[in-house]
């Protein structure tokens, strides 16, 4: 089995269990709240999701519809998480749905409400999976990866459902809707990756979204109370600052901006005071009866625990490492032949999709024009310039995971390369065609002129 | 009249209120950041110009102070508890009274200034003048790869037409009559003479980012159609083994000179060899300094400051009484 075919399979053995849990923990709790009626129109739901999932083939096997897919499912999962968050705070006695609640108890919004639910759970993914065994066909020029990945998806489908189906009547003891709703986000959180080995999981995208909101509130605060965003000051000062700009200070920031709402939740619910209906009278029975309730909520905390255990094991893997070892190599002299410069994707000693950061310089009119090329963690290649339009032209090296600004030390997401703006490396427009890059010379030269004349600058006269 | 008094009262007041602002705040967040960018950026915008944005977030903001006034009020029997909590809760209410107050009247400028320049601002009675500019390079200065940038911060004085100096430096930003100053960038300002038969056509100081020393920037000789590039050069390059210095004399630096008309390179050399083209004749002196100054009226400054260090100062003390809490609980 080559390596496209043994990706395929993993990727259809990762969607089949998640709709194989999703089916399961669904199954439980319209088992306890008594509404199997429901199930037929889950499994209507699904195969309408399905049905309209094949319609992304017709997609374009582009970069800009895995990044859009990649979006849909990551906003879809912090739906769903938010929605459990409200679940859960209406849970520890806060009346959050007012006269919304009545009409949540209509049997005709209960059905919409699972169609939007399955919705908002599976197209995003289906899509995404149906956009991904489609590029794979068309790389390896072969129907075999498509195949893999049906027949690992209907394995592992029947594998978890023979093996779990018995559990239900436990599962439903544990799951009530938000902790239905968190396990759902969990199940996509855990499985949600649209990039093959490269992104199984979702965490990266989370981690992402949460440092960016991060390093936007601390770089608001700073504005507002006037602390300069480049190494003017002294470098004691300017390292002070940095901390506030780390990528580590931003991760444990982020975890506990995860962390705290259903930390929170924990405290409340379970501490919640106990009412014992009047006619228990018996001393025994009223202890029985508030140990009952205590299992019952500890039972019910469990999906809880369980999400943010696996947030916890996950966190650090890929990003929590100490020290930081830039790799910025020696940028390769090119020559412009006729109106572009063309790099080969695969040379003696190169690969441009080997990770990592290929550096390049050109001399056009007179210029040194430095650029980069590098595979993003969706499999793409971008080509920017090795500068940015705020600071001056030092370059960016790589570190784990990210590129750093050689000069202001910012971390720079990978997957953001390409995007224009702040301190991301001027994005360049290139051709990448099967054998190599092709970036025209009219497009390096437009370019690199912004980074030699500061848009700021002003002359002063005399 | 009086219930539905009490009903928007209590309404204001509530829990729910609280988890659906905040539910709608993370909701515009989310969806804007992920399908579109610059949410917080965007945020803060609409605050600042958006009357609906506003109007929510004064709900927001009433509702929180009620909350926690009824919160302070429902410890009035428990003194200690009541102070333990205090610094937060006036941390949280100043933060989002000052943050609002601030974005919505903060005026602010970025000024280039060089020595002698007058700085004039729109709400300020006051006007200012450059006295001096210390540098925040050493005059002669020797650079390895892995330098500082910067030898030292930047100061800049500035007098008042009443005749108060002020130092002012890069954080934290000084008070001048009612304005906030900081410096924002320094840079260097090579003196620039462009002569013809001896006599002088243009004459001035031009404001350049040539640090870090290798940084190419330009300017254009207004009138004539030439554009010149320049970046600073070692005036002196030290190797011992691997190691590289490179000495730079900021009072007399050698710079790499290119001339261009339209797209035509007339003249490329360095500073060393006189800067000769189509008949002109261009004159480098010593640099002067530059700053980036930003200036700021924002009368809730201090109060935003403040409630930072309320916010960071009360959590201890919140957690310390509510961890008590839950123990006797």
């Amino acid at each position: 089995m080559s390596v496209f075919q043994a990706e395929a399979f993993v990727v259809g053995l990762k969607e089949g269990t998640k709709v194989a849990f999703a089916y399961l923990f669904v199954r439980a709790y319209l088992d306890s709240c008594n509404k199997k009626y429901l199930l037929r129109f889950l499994w209507a739901a699904f195969f309408i999701v399905f049905t309209v999932s094949l319609f992304s083939l017709k997609f374009p096997d582009a970069p800009q519809t895995k990044d859009l897919l990649t979006k849909a499912v990551g906003y879809n999962f912090a739906l769903l998480y938010m929605l459990s968050l409200g679940l859960l705070y209406s849970k520890t006695g806060v009346d959050i749905w007012g006269p919304l609640k009545a009409l949540f108890r209509k049997r005709f919004i209960e059905v919409l409400i699972l169609i939007l639910l399955v919705t908002v759970f599976a197209l995003p993914d289906l899509s995404a999976t149906v956009v991904y065994t489609k590029s794979q066909v068309r790389l390896k020029e072969s129907i075999l990866p498509a195949l893999n990945l049906l027949m690992a998806l209907l394995i592992a489908f029947c594998l978890f459902y023979l093996f779990l189906r018995k559990k239900t009547s436990f599962l439903s003891k544990m799951v009530e809707l938000p902790e239905l709703i968190l396990v759902l986000a969990l199940i996509k959180l855990a499985g949600g990756g649209t990039g093959g080995f490269a992104n199984l999981s979702l965490i990266p995208t989370v981690q992402n979204g949460l440092t960016k909101l991060i390093h936007d509130i601390v770089h608001q605060t700073f504005i507002t109370i006037m602390v300069p965003d480049h190494p003017i000051l002294k470098t004691t000062t300017w390292n002070f600052i940095g901390i506030f700009f780390s990528q580590k200070v931003a991760l444990w920031i982020s975890l506990v901006v995860l962390f705290l709402p259903l930390g929170a939740f924990l405290i409340s619910y379970l501490n919640k005071p106990i009412e014992v209906p009047e006619e228990i009278e018996l001393p025994a029975r009223r202890r029985k009866f508030i140990r009952s309730v205590k299992n019952r909520r500890l039972l019910h905390t469990m999906p809880v625990v369980l999400f943010m255990f696996f947030i916890l094991s996950n966190w650090f893997v890929e990003k929590g490492q100490e020290g930081l070892r830039l790799y910025n190599p020696e940028p390769q002299p090119l020559v412009a032949e006729s109106d572009r410069v063309i790099i080969p994707i695969s040379s003696p000693g190169t690969d441009l999709r080997d990770g990592l950061v290929h550096k390049y310089t050109v001399e056009i009119d007179g210029e040194n024009i430095r650029f980069l090329i590098i595979k993003r963690d969706d499999g793409t290649l971008v080509a920017c310039l090795d500068a940015c339009e705020i600071c001056p032209p030092d370059g960016y090296a790589q570190a784990e995971g990210h590129m750093v600004c050689l000069y202001c030390r910012t971390p720079i997401n990978i997957q953001s390369l390409g995007k224009a703006g702040g301190c991301n490396p001027i994005p360049l427009k290139a051709l990448v065609t099967d054998k190599d890059v092709q970036i025209k010379v009219s497009e390096l030269l437009e370019k690199w002129n912004l980074v030699k004349t500061g848009k700021s600058k002003v002359t002063i006269k005399r | 009249m009086k219930t539905v008094l009490k009903n928007i009262y209590n309404l204001l007041g509530s829990k729910a209120l609280t988890f659906w602002m905040i539910g709608l705040f993370i909701f515009y967040y989310l969806t804007v950041a992920v399908w579109s960018k610059e949410a917080f950026g965007r945020f803060i915008q609409y605050i600042s110009s958006n009357n609906l944005a506003r109007a929510l977030y004064i709900i927001f903001f009433v509702n929180v102070t009620l909350r926690i006034i009824k919160s302070l009020y429902g410890l009035k029997n428990r003194p200690g508890r009541l102070l333990l909590r205090l610094p937060l809760f006036l941390g949280i209410v100043l933060f989002l009274f000052s943050s609002f107050m601030s974005v919505n009247t903060r005026q602010s400028k970025w000024e280039l200034l060089g020595e002698g320049d007058l700085l004039v601002l729109p709400w300020e009675s006051l006007k200012f003048r450059v006295v001096r500019i210390e540098s925040a390079l050493k005059r002669d200065l020797l650079r390895m790869d892995d330098s500082l940038l910067f030898d030292y911060e930047p100061f800049i004085t500035l007098i008042d037409t009443g005749g108060r100096q002020y130092r002012i430096g890069a954080f934290p930003p000084k008070k001048a009559g009612t304005t906030y100053m900081h410096i924002l960038n320094f840079g260097l300002a090579p003196g620039v003479e462009l002569r013809r038969d001896g006599k002088t056509l243009l004459k001035g100081e031009v404001a350049l980012r040539l640090v870090p020393f290798g940084s190419v920037d330009s300017f254009e000789l207004k009138g004539f159609n030439y554009t010149v590039y320049l970046h600073i050069l070692p005036n002196r390059i030290i190797r011992r083994g691997q190691e590289v210095a490179r000495n730079y004399d900021i009072t007399a630096p050698l710079y790499q000179v290119e001339v261009l008309k339209g797209e035509t390179t007339v003249f490329r050399g360095t500073s060393k060899q006189p800067i000769l083209f189509d008949g002109y004749e261009l004159v480098l002196y010593p640099p002067t300094f530059w700053v980036l100054l930003e200036v700021a009226h924002d009368p809730f400054y201090m109060a935003f400051i403040v409630a930072l260090g309320l916010l960071i100062v009360g959590v201890v003390p919140f957690l310390i009484s509510f961890l008590h809490k839950k123990a006797k609980a």
